[in-house]
């Protein structure tokens, strides 16, 4: 079930119905559970058994570290490799196959490998890293060990964040769940407000964007090198418009259930550097990275240069969880590359110089235009195509196409305007207007934009990892 | 597609604007109030984007179902300037009638004869008769406020046992483009009670719960206009609902007995009356009410399928029902009878079969006495 399919809003009334009638917190826990499983199933409920032996791994982990307090180093490091096997199956089986075999035909060695059709099950990425986040907090103390199955299912299984995201860390979420919830109108409407907000992002200007984007992607050697560019900024909007409409939704509906989810965007076309980009975009992926993979490969320890390493390493490792393919970790390496020249940059160089707004604007056009490069590889069907998009930027390209971008390039208007509106502004909005008039205002503006939608669904792209 | 994008990404930003655009304080706010006012400005939204955009049954991204809407206007408009027409004939069916009737041959047909006609053909593929009654009922409302002068309307309806008998015939489960456009309130209502209350001996094209759940899913998505400018079909196109087909598919050759059978039909028919279904009048076109037409006559394009042939020549025994179903008819299917005019096993007709049957349509026509 996606947020944008007619199904959704009568699924999520049912639902928000149901639960507030339900009196005892345990009841609505188990209710919110149900509807999860029903959310997730609706796509193909055979992978309900997956999410659920997650769930249970993660669950089962530190109950049993503390029955076998002499093995818990073990049961700890099986959990993980069980979590992260699962995924390798599901996710980079092929991958790796086909590497292999790409290999051997490189060397001379004629090899003849099998790749099984495997079914990507939606959101594993993000479910299981939600385990691994429950599984690690435990063990650091910051959740307790006993917490119940159906705390730790619902934390997993949590329908809102459970395909992508955010991200959520156990430790944010779980103890909300001990908390009786209680019907707030300012909640409520600022769940309402965001939802709307996120469905403006995705279905009026994503969605509309994406046929543009996706026929110019499909073969870009056909297309003059403006409408190749205007392709290319027309994906810098759109992924970001997509994601972060997913995330603006998720947030939006955990609020009309009385759960508040972290963050996931904060403004990261506005920002001057590759290190600020990464504290704007996907937030949620980028604290997770950090704090359980970052930290555990040496994080700081050991020196600038192991430190550029390891955050390396990381950002190769982020670009594989987005895909098995070898785009995403091409994706990943330029991001690693660009962040330790900004870090090294930073400290050795970037202080010494003043901050004004020449310098600024020139920070900021660098960083956007890196941004918008990387997307290339991310986007593009094979290496080839990634070729003839880069050769478009090139200077010495005739083109004769800008009137063909203009009424595109109108598109990106609203993300100037979401850029430019400062974030505090928003907020101010949200938090200080009158609840009534702001779901007012919401529910006017929710009607109109369903005409604006497409009547085909289109899967949000975050879906795919 | 430029005109969408510039549309979109105004809608888009006003949209951000207005979103973010300082509000008024009002007093404080109660759960009831919280219910009901949201819900009202919810519905004020749809009804700003109903009047925004009128004639919104017109709107299909399907070139065929706009170009027919447009065909309307131009052909009434047409009339309206000539004087010289004095019939306007209005054709409405399915598949049949699409591929087998050229209204352009129709209306010079009738012209040699002095009969100077126009002829609106709005066949459609696939239309049951709520998808028809849609575009019927533009084409009405326009006959009754837009024409200029008086004009003999001759109302011709394929009458085909499939589409009369099965009310949902050819429904996308899931929506399409088609189905939302047609799926209006009042449809949709109509559909349900139909598609629930007629008895269908066919267990295969009975109306099942997912019909009905597809009618609603449908009928939300029109009503609350979702994807209505994804649908909107800017390049005005006309379209006069005749799409010849030109090759045969393979592997279906007409047989020698097929057409023998034909033609026993329509000598030999049961002495059984069947009844028009109720609902076809109802939700279709109501001759009582609706003193649009001056003559209302049934057809059914030649063709060699049984069922509806026998459907055709049985309606036709009714006293209160007209029909083209004279021994022409019959004559012009022994006419059909070799293998080159038909596109499938002797339902749809190619080109040069159309040819033969809308010379008929003319002929029959004429002999009818309907016709100034």
């Amino acid at each position: 079930m996606i947020f944008t399919q007619a199904i959704f809003p009568v699924f999520l009334v049912a639902c928000l119905a149901i639960y507030w009638t339900l009196k005892s917190n345990q009841l609505r826990q188990l209710f919110l559970l149900a509807a999860s499983f029903f959310f997730y199933g609706y796509w193909d409920w055979r992978f309900l058994s997956l999410l659920i032996l997650v769930i249970l791994v993660a669950w089962a982990t530190p109950r049993l570290s503390d029955k076998y307090p002499e093995f818990k180093g073990k049961i700890l490091t099986s959990s993980i490799i069980l979590l992260l096997g699962q995924l390798a199956v599901f996710k980079y089986f092929n991958f790796f196959i086909g590497s292999f075999e790409s290999l051997l035909i490189t060397l001379g060695i004629e090899t003849s490998t099998t790749t099984l059709s495997i079914i990507l099950p939606v959101g594993i990425s993000f479910f299981t890293f939600q385990a691994i986040s429950f599984i690690v907090d435990t063990n650091r103390k910051h959740i307790a060990n006993d917490t119940n199955l159906l705390a730790v299912s619902l934390y997993i299984a949590f329908f809102p964040q459970l395909v992508a995201g955010p991200i959520v860390r156990a430790v944010d979420f779980i103890p909300q769940l001990d908390k009786s919830r209680t019907f707030q109108i300012n909640l409520i409407t600022k769940g309402i407000a965001l939802f709307v907000l996120g469905f403006l992002y995705k279905a009026v200007i994503s969605d509309n964007i994406a046929p543009f984007v996706d026929l110019i992607f499909l073969s870009p050697e056909k297309y003059d090198s403006t409408v190749v560019i205007a392709g290319t900024i027309g994906f810098y909007a759109q992924i970001y418009f997509d994601f972060a409409g997913y995330s603006t939704m998720a947030i939006g509906i955990a609020y009309l259930f009385g759960y508040t989810l972290c963050d996931n965007f904060n403004y990261p076309y506005a920002s001057f550097s590759i290190v600020d980009f990464w504290r704007r975009w996907h937030m949620s992926l980028s604290s997770w990275l950090k704090d359980y993979l970052y930290i555990a490969v040496g994080g700081n320890r050991g020196g600038e240069l192991m430190r550029y390493r390891n955050l390396f390493i990381t950002m190769i490792l982020g670009g594989l969880w987005h895909g098995a393919s070898w785009a995403f970790i091409l994706w990943g390496t330029l991001h690693g590359i660009a962040l330790t020249i900004n870090h090294f940059w930073s400290a050795h160089i970037g202080k010494k110089l003043p901050n004004f707004w020449l310098t600024l604007s020139v920070y900021w056009f660098l960083t956007q235009f890196f941004v918008l490069l990387c997307w290339i590889p991310f986007r593009s069907e094979n290496f080839t195509d990634v070729w003839v998009i880069l050769n478009a930027f090139s200077p010495f390209n005739e083109s004769t196409g800008i009137p063909t971008i203009i009424p595109w390039a109108l598109l990106l208007a609203p993300l100037f305007i979401d850029t430019l509106v400062k974030p505090s502004r928003r907020i101010e909005i949200l938090n200080k207007q009158n609840p009534l008039v702001l779901a007012c205002l919401s529910a006017v503006i929710f009607a109109i934009a369903l005409a604006f939608m497409r009547t085909e669904v289109q899967a949000f792209i975050y879906f795919q990892f | 597609m430029s005109d969408k994008a510039t549309i979109i990404a105004i809608a888009a930003s006003f949209l951000f604007v207005l979103y973010l655009l300082p509000l008024p304080k009002v007093s404080s706010t109660h759960r009831f109030s919280f219910i009901i006012y949201p819900t009202a400005f919810f519905i004020l939204g749809l009804v700003l984007v109903k009047i925004a955009v009128p004639d919104q049954q017109k709107i299909s991204i399907e070139p065929r179902i706009s170009g027919l809407y447009n065909n309307i206007d131009l052909q009434i408009e047409k009339f309206n300037t000539s004087t010289q027409y004095k019939n306007f004939i209005l054709i409405s069916g399915g598949s049949l009638c699409n591929r087998g009737i050229d209204p352009e041959q129709l209306q010079n047909a009738l012209k040699d004869k002095q009969y100077k006609s126009l002829v609106t053909q709005i066949c459609l593929p696939g239309a049951n008769h709520f998808e028809r009654n849609n575009i019927l009922e533009y084409a009405e409302k326009t006959l009754t406020t837009k024409l200029s002068r008086k004009a003999n309307v001759i109302f011709l309806r394929e009458a085909f046992q499939y589409y009369d008998n099965v009310p949902l015939a050819q429904l996308k489960k899931h929506p399409d483009q088609r189905t939302i456009a047609y799926m209006d309130l009042y449809n949709s209502i109509n559909a349900i009670i139909t598609g629930l209350s007629v008895d269908i001996n066919n267990e295969k094209h009975k109306t099942t719960p997912s019909h009905i759940i597809g009618v609603i899913r449908s009928s939300i998505m029109n009503i609350s206009h979702i994807g209505l400018v994804d649908r909107f079909s800017f390049n005005g196109d006309i379209y006069n609902g005749y799409t010849p087909l030109f090759e045969p598919i393979e592997h279906t050759p007409v047989s020698k007995n097929q057409v023998q059978h034909a033609l026993d039909l329509t000598s030999n028919t049961p002495n059984e009356i069947i009844k028009i279904p109720n609902w076809v009048f109802k939700y279709t076109y109501q001759p009582n009410n609706k003193p649009v037409y001056d003559a209302v006559i049934n057809f059914i394009t030649p063709t060699l399928h049984n069922a509806a042939l026998t459907y055709f020549y049985a309606i036709c025994k009714s006293s209160d029902v007209s029909c083209l179903n004279d021994p022409t008819l019959a004559a012009t299917i022994k006419k059909l009878e070799d293998n080159k005019f038909w596109y499938d096993s002797g339902d749809h007709l190619l080109q040069e079969g159309a040819k033969i049957s809308t010379s008929w349509l003319a002929t029959s026509l004429i002999s009818r006495n309907v016709l100034k």
